[in-house]
Protein backbone atom coordinates (compact mmCIF):
# COMPACT_ATOMS: atom_id res chain seq x y z
CA UNK A 1 0.00 0.00 0.00
CA UNK A 2 1.06 3.37 -0.76
CA UNK A 3 0.30 6.67 0.94
CA UNK A 4 2.74 7.12 4.07
CA UNK A 5 2.84 10.12 5.45
CA UNK A 6 6.04 10.35 7.04
CA UNK A 7 7.33 14.03 7.38
CA UNK A 8 9.91 14.16 10.15
CA UNK A 9 10.16 17.75 11.45
CA UNK A 10 12.45 18.89 13.92
CA UNK A 11 12.53 22.13 15.72
CA UNK A 12 15.07 24.08 13.57
CA UNK A 13 16.59 21.40 11.54
CA UNK A 14 15.61 20.56 8.16
CA UNK A 15 12.63 18.33 7.56
CA UNK A 16 13.14 14.89 6.81
CA UNK A 17 11.19 13.46 4.10
CA UNK A 18 11.09 9.57 4.12
CA UNK A 19 9.18 7.55 1.62
CA UNK A 20 8.24 3.66 1.10
CA UNK A 21 9.74 1.78 -1.54
CA UNK A 22 6.36 0.12 -2.66
CA UNK A 23 6.90 0.16 -6.06
CA UNK A 24 6.42 -2.95 -8.10
CA UNK A 25 9.68 -5.41 -6.90
CA UNK A 26 10.86 -2.56 -4.47
CA UNK A 27 11.73 -3.45 -0.95
CA UNK A 28 9.07 -2.25 0.82
CA UNK A 29 11.30 -0.27 3.47
CA UNK A 30 11.31 3.24 4.62
CA UNK A 31 13.95 5.27 2.77
CA UNK A 32 15.04 8.70 3.19
CA UNK A 33 14.56 11.03 -0.07
CA UNK A 34 17.32 12.77 -0.63
CA UNK A 35 15.62 16.40 -1.51
CA UNK A 36 18.40 19.37 -1.55
CA UNK A 37 17.83 22.23 0.38
CA UNK A 38 19.10 24.92 2.09
CA UNK A 39 19.92 25.21 5.75
CA UNK A 40 16.80 26.58 6.88
CA UNK A 41 14.45 25.11 3.87
CA UNK A 42 14.17 28.88 3.54
CA UNK A 43 16.24 29.38 0.10
CA UNK A 44 17.27 27.47 -2.65
CA UNK A 45 14.06 25.18 -2.74
CA UNK A 46 12.90 24.93 -6.44
CA UNK A 47 9.37 24.56 -5.98
CA UNK A 48 7.19 23.78 -9.13
CA UNK A 49 3.58 24.87 -8.14
CA UNK A 50 0.68 23.53 -9.99
CA UNK A 51 -2.98 24.78 -9.65
CA UNK A 52 -5.98 25.80 -11.98
CA UNK A 53 -6.76 28.98 -9.60
CA UNK A 54 -4.93 31.98 -11.06
CA UNK A 55 -5.34 33.88 -8.34
CA UNK A 56 -4.11 31.29 -5.90
CA UNK A 57 -1.02 30.71 -8.04
CA UNK A 58 -0.09 33.71 -7.63
CA UNK A 59 -0.15 33.95 -3.78
CA UNK A 60 1.39 30.81 -3.17
CA UNK A 61 4.20 32.18 -5.62
CA UNK A 62 4.25 35.49 -3.10
CA UNK A 63 4.23 33.02 -0.15
CA UNK A 64 6.75 30.53 -0.69
CA UNK A 65 9.43 32.77 -1.44
CA UNK A 66 11.82 30.03 -3.09
CA UNK A 67 12.42 29.41 -6.97
CA UNK A 68 8.91 28.58 -7.85
CA UNK A 69 7.65 27.88 -11.04
CA UNK A 70 4.21 28.11 -11.77
CA UNK A 71 2.02 25.83 -13.64
CA UNK A 72 -1.50 25.88 -14.13
CA UNK A 73 -1.99 22.42 -16.28
CA UNK A 74 -1.24 19.06 -14.98
CA UNK A 75 -0.22 18.26 -18.49
CA UNK A 76 2.03 21.03 -18.60
CA UNK A 77 3.57 20.37 -15.08
CA UNK A 78 4.09 17.30 -16.49
CA UNK A 79 5.98 18.09 -19.44
CA UNK A 80 8.31 20.57 -17.78
CA UNK A 81 9.15 18.05 -15.05
CA UNK A 82 9.83 15.59 -18.18
CA UNK A 83 11.92 17.66 -19.35
CA UNK A 84 13.72 19.66 -16.69
CA UNK A 85 13.60 16.84 -14.13
CA UNK A 86 17.10 18.38 -12.36
CA UNK A 87 15.45 21.89 -12.03
CA UNK A 88 13.13 21.08 -9.36
CA UNK A 89 13.10 19.75 -5.56
CA UNK A 90 9.53 19.80 -4.65
CA UNK A 91 6.63 19.54 -6.34
CA UNK A 92 3.10 21.37 -4.56
CA UNK A 93 -0.27 20.55 -6.06
CA UNK A 94 -3.71 21.24 -6.18
CA UNK A 95 -5.37 17.71 -6.14
CA UNK A 96 -8.09 18.84 -8.69
CA UNK A 97 -6.02 20.36 -11.80
CA UNK A 98 -7.70 19.68 -15.09
CA UNK A 99 -6.23 17.97 -17.86
CA UNK A 100 -5.80 14.98 -15.09
CA UNK A 101 -8.70 12.82 -13.86
CA UNK A 102 -8.60 12.96 -10.03
CA UNK A 103 -4.84 12.02 -9.23
CA UNK A 104 -3.04 11.24 -11.88
CA UNK A 105 -0.52 13.99 -12.01
CA UNK A 106 0.40 12.24 -8.68
CA UNK A 107 1.00 8.84 -10.05
CA UNK A 108 2.86 9.97 -13.02
CA UNK A 109 5.55 11.82 -10.91
CA UNK A 110 5.42 9.20 -8.73
CA UNK A 111 6.18 6.83 -11.15
CA UNK A 112 8.75 8.90 -13.33
CA UNK A 113 10.77 11.22 -10.76
CA UNK A 114 11.82 10.35 -7.87
CA UNK A 115 10.30 14.06 -6.42
CA UNK A 116 8.75 14.69 -2.88
CA UNK A 117 4.72 15.70 -4.24
CA UNK A 118 2.70 17.67 -1.65
CA UNK A 119 -1.13 17.85 -2.30
CA UNK A 120 -3.30 20.54 -1.04
CA UNK A 121 -7.00 20.21 -1.55
CA UNK A 122 -10.39 21.44 0.35
CA UNK A 123 -11.57 18.41 -0.24
CA UNK A 124 -11.69 17.24 3.73
CA UNK A 125 -14.37 14.01 2.73
CA UNK A 126 -13.11 10.92 4.01
CA UNK A 127 -13.66 9.09 0.67
CA UNK A 128 -11.01 11.44 -0.75
CA UNK A 129 -8.65 10.20 1.57
CA UNK A 130 -8.79 7.11 1.27
CA UNK A 131 -8.37 7.26 -2.26
CA UNK A 132 -5.96 9.33 -1.83
CA UNK A 133 -3.81 6.64 0.64
CA UNK A 134 -4.38 4.07 -1.90
CA UNK A 135 -2.35 5.68 -4.12
CA UNK A 136 1.17 4.97 -4.75
CA UNK A 137 4.28 7.48 -3.82
CA UNK A 138 2.14 10.15 -2.18
CA UNK A 139 3.67 11.23 0.83
CA UNK A 140 1.92 14.14 2.25
CA UNK A 141 -1.90 14.85 1.95
CA UNK A 142 -2.37 18.08 3.17
CA UNK A 143 -5.59 19.50 3.88
CA UNK A 144 -6.08 23.06 3.41
CA UNK A 145 -8.64 25.30 4.72
CA UNK A 146 -10.72 26.25 1.96
CA UNK A 147 -9.66 29.71 2.77
CA UNK A 148 -6.56 28.91 0.49
CA UNK B 1 -6.63 51.24 25.00
CA UNK B 2 -4.18 53.49 26.22
CA UNK B 3 -2.72 56.71 25.91
CA UNK B 4 -1.50 57.31 21.77
CA UNK B 5 0.61 59.75 20.39
CA UNK B 6 -0.19 61.73 17.62
CA UNK B 7 1.23 59.97 14.12
CA UNK B 8 2.80 57.09 16.56
CA UNK B 9 1.05 53.59 17.21
CA UNK B 10 -0.68 52.08 19.80
CA UNK B 11 -1.24 48.82 19.93
CA UNK B 12 -4.20 47.21 20.95
CA UNK B 13 -2.84 43.83 20.57
CA UNK B 14 0.48 42.74 22.00
CA UNK B 15 1.86 40.55 18.61
CA UNK B 16 5.39 40.72 17.32
CA UNK B 17 6.37 44.37 15.97
CA UNK B 18 6.57 42.96 12.27
CA UNK B 19 3.69 44.79 10.93
CA UNK B 20 3.62 48.41 9.73
CA UNK B 21 1.16 50.53 8.09
CA UNK B 22 2.68 51.38 4.11
CA UNK B 23 3.03 54.51 3.13
CA UNK B 24 0.29 52.99 0.50
CA UNK B 25 -2.27 52.61 3.49
CA UNK B 26 -1.62 48.83 3.28
CA UNK B 27 0.35 46.74 4.97
CA UNK B 28 3.32 45.64 4.86
CA UNK B 29 5.50 43.16 5.99
CA UNK B 30 8.89 43.67 7.95
CA UNK B 31 11.23 40.86 8.79
CA UNK B 32 10.29 38.28 10.64
CA UNK B 33 7.19 36.87 10.54
CA UNK B 34 3.79 38.52 11.52
CA UNK B 35 0.53 37.60 13.05
CA UNK B 36 -2.71 39.51 12.70
CA UNK B 37 -2.87 42.35 14.61
CA UNK B 38 -4.86 45.08 15.55
CA UNK B 39 -3.32 48.96 15.24
CA UNK B 40 -5.15 52.00 16.44
CA UNK B 41 -3.52 55.12 15.13
CA UNK B 42 -3.56 58.43 15.28
CA UNK B 43 -2.97 59.40 12.00
CA UNK B 44 -1.46 62.86 11.29
CA UNK B 45 -3.05 62.34 7.79
CA UNK B 46 -6.45 62.76 8.09
CA UNK B 47 -7.12 60.67 4.42
CA UNK B 48 -5.24 58.17 6.21
CA UNK B 49 -7.50 57.81 9.04
CA UNK B 50 -10.17 57.55 6.38
CA UNK B 51 -8.59 54.37 4.90
CA UNK B 52 -7.70 53.10 8.02
CA UNK B 53 -11.46 53.47 8.92
CA UNK B 54 -12.83 52.07 5.80
CA UNK B 55 -10.52 49.47 6.30
CA UNK B 56 -11.50 48.38 9.52
CA UNK B 57 -15.23 48.82 8.17
CA UNK B 58 -14.54 46.20 5.40
CA UNK B 59 -13.83 43.79 8.25
CA UNK B 60 -16.49 44.85 11.14
CA UNK B 61 -19.33 44.51 8.52
CA UNK B 62 -18.30 40.94 6.88
CA UNK B 63 -16.89 41.64 3.98
CA UNK B 64 -13.66 40.34 4.35
CA UNK B 65 -11.96 37.93 6.72
CA UNK B 66 -8.64 36.62 7.81
CA UNK B 67 -7.07 35.86 4.55
CA UNK B 68 -7.34 38.79 3.53
CA UNK B 69 -4.72 39.84 6.74
CA UNK B 70 -2.91 37.27 4.91
CA UNK B 71 -2.76 38.60 1.64
CA UNK B 72 -1.53 41.87 3.60
CA UNK B 73 0.96 40.55 5.43
CA UNK B 74 2.60 39.07 1.91
CA UNK B 75 2.76 43.15 0.60
CA UNK B 76 6.53 43.95 1.01
CA UNK B 77 8.77 46.14 -0.63
CA UNK B 78 9.26 44.43 -3.50
CA UNK B 79 5.81 43.87 -4.23
CA UNK B 80 4.48 47.45 -2.58
CA UNK B 81 0.98 46.85 -4.47
CA UNK B 82 0.54 42.86 -3.84
CA UNK B 83 -3.13 43.04 -2.36
CA UNK B 84 -4.69 45.29 -5.05
CA UNK B 85 -2.65 43.02 -7.41
CA UNK B 86 -4.26 40.01 -6.31
CA UNK B 87 -7.59 41.28 -6.20
CA UNK B 88 -7.56 42.51 -9.49
CA UNK B 89 -6.18 38.88 -10.59
CA UNK B 90 -9.43 37.40 -8.51
CA UNK B 91 -12.01 39.77 -10.49
CA UNK B 92 -10.12 39.23 -13.84
CA UNK B 93 -10.40 35.60 -13.41
CA UNK B 94 -14.03 34.97 -11.78
CA UNK B 95 -15.68 36.72 -14.15
CA UNK B 96 -14.57 33.74 -16.46
CA UNK B 97 -16.21 31.55 -13.75
CA UNK B 98 -19.31 33.46 -13.51
CA UNK B 99 -20.03 33.27 -17.00
CA UNK B 100 -19.27 29.54 -17.10
CA UNK B 101 -22.38 28.99 -14.13
CA UNK B 102 -24.43 31.76 -16.45
CA UNK B 103 -24.17 29.12 -19.54
CA UNK B 104 -24.55 26.04 -16.95
CA UNK B 105 -27.45 27.74 -15.74
CA UNK B 106 -29.28 28.07 -18.72
CA UNK B 107 -29.06 24.40 -19.58
CA UNK B 108 -32.35 22.03 -19.15
CA UNK B 109 -32.01 20.01 -17.36
CA UNK B 110 -29.27 21.42 -14.99
CA UNK B 111 -25.93 19.10 -14.79
CA UNK B 112 -25.95 20.14 -11.00
CA UNK B 113 -22.46 18.48 -10.55
CA UNK B 114 -21.27 20.65 -12.86
CA UNK B 115 -22.32 23.31 -11.25
CA UNK B 116 -21.60 22.48 -7.72
CA UNK B 117 -18.11 21.89 -9.65
CA UNK B 118 -17.64 25.27 -11.11
CA UNK B 119 -18.84 26.71 -7.93
CA UNK B 120 -16.00 24.69 -5.96
CA UNK B 121 -13.97 26.44 -7.75
CA UNK B 122 -15.09 30.02 -7.38
CA UNK B 123 -15.35 29.50 -3.66
CA UNK B 124 -12.13 28.62 -3.39
CA UNK B 125 -10.55 31.96 -5.76
CA UNK B 126 -13.14 33.89 -3.43
CA UNK B 127 -11.72 32.57 -0.47
CA UNK B 128 -8.16 32.95 -1.35
CA UNK B 129 -8.60 37.02 -1.15
CA UNK B 130 -10.55 36.96 2.13
CA UNK B 131 -14.10 37.43 -0.27
CA UNK B 132 -16.03 36.21 3.34
CA UNK B 133 -19.93 37.35 2.54
CA UNK B 134 -19.34 35.92 -1.34
CA UNK B 135 -17.99 32.74 0.08
CA UNK B 136 -21.07 32.21 2.11
CA UNK B 137 -23.58 32.81 -0.53
CA UNK B 138 -21.26 30.38 -2.33
CA UNK B 139 -22.19 27.85 0.54
CA UNK B 140 -25.45 28.03 -0.24
CA UNK B 141 -25.48 27.84 -4.02
CA UNK B 142 -23.91 24.49 -3.57
CA UNK B 143 -26.15 23.50 -0.88
CA UNK B 144 -29.19 23.80 -3.13
CA UNK B 145 -26.86 22.08 -6.16
CA UNK B 146 -27.05 19.28 -3.27
CA UNK B 147 -30.57 19.25 -3.07
CA UNK B 148 -30.74 19.68 -6.70
CA UNK B 149 -32.98 22.68 -6.13
CA UNK B 150 -32.73 24.48 -9.89
CA UNK B 151 -34.64 27.74 -7.80
CA UNK B 152 -32.55 27.67 -5.65
CA UNK B 153 -30.08 28.08 -7.73
CA UNK B 154 -30.96 30.58 -9.55
CA UNK B 155 -31.75 32.86 -6.87
CA UNK B 156 -28.86 32.58 -4.82
CA UNK B 157 -26.39 32.55 -8.04
CA UNK B 158 -27.89 36.32 -8.71
CA UNK B 159 -26.93 37.20 -4.53
CA UNK B 160 -23.63 35.36 -5.21
CA UNK B 161 -23.37 38.06 -7.87
CA UNK B 162 -24.55 40.81 -6.00
CA UNK B 163 -21.88 40.04 -2.79
CA UNK B 164 -18.98 39.80 -6.03
CA UNK B 165 -20.12 43.23 -7.30
CA UNK B 166 -20.25 45.25 -4.18
CA UNK B 167 -17.09 43.75 -2.60
CA UNK B 168 -15.60 44.74 -5.76
CA UNK B 169 -16.85 48.37 -5.88
CA UNK B 170 -15.79 48.84 -1.93
CA UNK B 171 -12.27 47.44 -2.76
CA UNK B 172 -11.68 49.75 -5.42
CA UNK B 173 -12.65 52.60 -3.22
CA UNK B 174 -10.47 51.56 -0.46
CA UNK B 175 -7.45 51.23 -3.02
CA UNK B 176 -8.01 54.43 -4.52
CA UNK B 177 -8.18 56.19 -1.01
CA UNK B 178 -5.26 54.20 0.15
CA UNK B 179 -3.43 55.33 -2.84
CA UNK B 180 -4.56 58.82 -2.29
CA UNK B 181 -3.51 58.86 1.34
CA UNK B 182 0.12 57.37 0.98
CA UNK B 183 0.74 60.19 -2.54
CA UNK B 184 -0.30 62.71 0.57
CA UNK B 185 1.91 62.06 2.89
Amino acid sequence: MGGETHTIRREGEVPEFWRKDNRLGGTNKPYKVNVVVSDQFSTGLKVLVVDDDVTRLRILEQMLRYHVTTCSQATIALNILREKKDCFDIVLSDARVPGMIDYKLLEHVGLETDLPIIMMSADGRTGAFVRIEALKNIWQYVVRKITL
Amino acid sequence: MGKTVRGQWHREILSSPSLSLSPMGGWQRNKGWSHSVTFTRMERNPLQRQVAYMRRSLFDQGYLDEQFVQLEDLQDDANPNFVEEIVTLFYTDSARLIHNIEQALESRPLDFIRLDDYMHQFKGSSSSIGAKKVKNECTQFREHCSARSAEGCVRTFQQVKQEHTILRRKLETYFQLARQAGLAN
